[in-house]
């Protein structure tokens, strides 16, 4: 992944163009939502929490910056249908969630 | 500026390595696969002759901020005093030994470096998330002052691959904490003439090895704050295994 789609150059562009680009570790967050209990993380991590997708080891999550989720893309199932196309499946992912994010544009 | 590096005496240098215990893994395997119960170092102390050490440097003059490739034969005989039989190409990703001057003046000269390795047992692998290290190079006396290399720990810092009878192969990762020394640290903070951060530096070497860190990455603290400022969305890779090293 790091070296696939999120290693792409014209996807890294785009990301750092139009995003806040964020990686978390699950066991961190995990951790931290057992010791305490959900209400005690941060409001953002409640939603990265609430969007994990079920047995999926990576999730690419777009989030608003109202702390909306706008999409939670289970990375091995996107990664495990062979696409040529795959940095640009996944920079269309990221340009469907910025439409949800911002309408106007 | 632009400077040579060298690196002549004295001999041996001694150097100090550590493995101590494992005692997490996400699964259980330092309690129950034998080579991960007792994964130590295989020397706690070992001399080497200084070629051992100049491979780390640079054979050309270099600047502040400047990469070159650490010769690979000097870094597995370090290695080999932590394992029997440490490997620097990966089974599932980019291997690889990157050094960067971080820092100099007219005295000392800092030297920051990365290196990916692998260590094999007969039924598996176990491979830390890097080995992150500096040294200190008395300019004047062309002498080691201080070396100093380590998994940088970590919620999660090392996988282990584990090979079973029929077959199946089970991955996991965990905590360690592997160390190496030699040499005394410089007792006074150092003042250099040119530097660059050590986050910079690290930032750097990092790229070496993924592109993906090419991203403006944020700590999570930040995102809600600069998602706001700059009015963007959140782009989150919400992951089991650390992305930036390789303990995943």
């Amino acid at each position: 992944m790091r070296a696939g789609v999120l290693g792409d150059e014209a996807t890294i562009d785009y990301l750092n163009a139009n995003f806040v680009n964020l990686y978390v570790l699950n066991l961190d967050l995990k951790r931290r939502r057992d010791a305490e209990g959900i209400d005690s993380v941060s409001p953002l991590e409640r939603v990265i929490i609430g969007g994990w997708n079920e047995e999926s080891p990576v999730d690419c999550q777009v989030i608003s910056n109202e702390l909306k989720l706008l999409g939670s893309l289970p990375l091995n199932d996107f990664l495990g249908a062979f696409s040529p196309t795959r940095a640009q499946d996944y920079r269309d992912y990221l340009r469907r969630s910025l439409a949800e994010a911002s309408p106007e544009l | 500026m632009k400077i040579q590096l060298e690196l002549n005496g004295p001999e041996p240098i001694v150097v100090n390595a550590s493995i101590p215990p494992i005692t997490f893994t996400t699964a259980g395997f330092h309690v129950d696969w034998e080579p991960l119960a007792t994964l130590r170092e295989v020397e706690s102390q070992k001399s080497y002759p200084v070629s051992t050490l100049r491979g780390f440097l640079p054979r050309k003059p270099v600047s502040v901020g400047e990469h070159w490739k650490i010769d690979s034969e000097s870094v597995l005989q370090l290695l080999m005093q932590l394992a029997e039989e440490p490997q620097l190409e990966l089974q599932n990703d980019e291997g690889g030994q990157w050094a960067c001057l971080r820092a100099q003046n007219d005295v000392y000269a800092e030297v920051v470096f990365r290196i990916h390795t692998e260590f094999a047992f007969k039924d598996g692998t176990f491979t830390p998330s890097q080995l992150a290290g500096s040294m200190i190079i008395d300019r004047h006396q062309q002498e080691l002052a201080y070396f100093e290399m380590s998994v940088p720990l970590g919620t999660l810092n090392f996988n282990a691959h584990r090979q079973f009878d029929d077959g199946l192969t089970l991955t996991e990762c965990g905590v360690c904490q592997i160390g190496m020394t030699a040499g005394e640290r410089v007792a006074q903070e150092l003042t250099y003439a040119e530097e660059i951060s050590i986050e910079e530096a690290r930032l750097g070497l990092s790229r070496r090895f993924y592109p993906a860190q090419f991203i403006e990455w944020v700590k999570l603290e930040e995102a809600p704050e600069m998602a706001k400022l700059l009015d963007r969305p959140i782009h989150v890779v919400s992951a089991d295994g650390t992305f930036m090293d390789e303990s995943c």
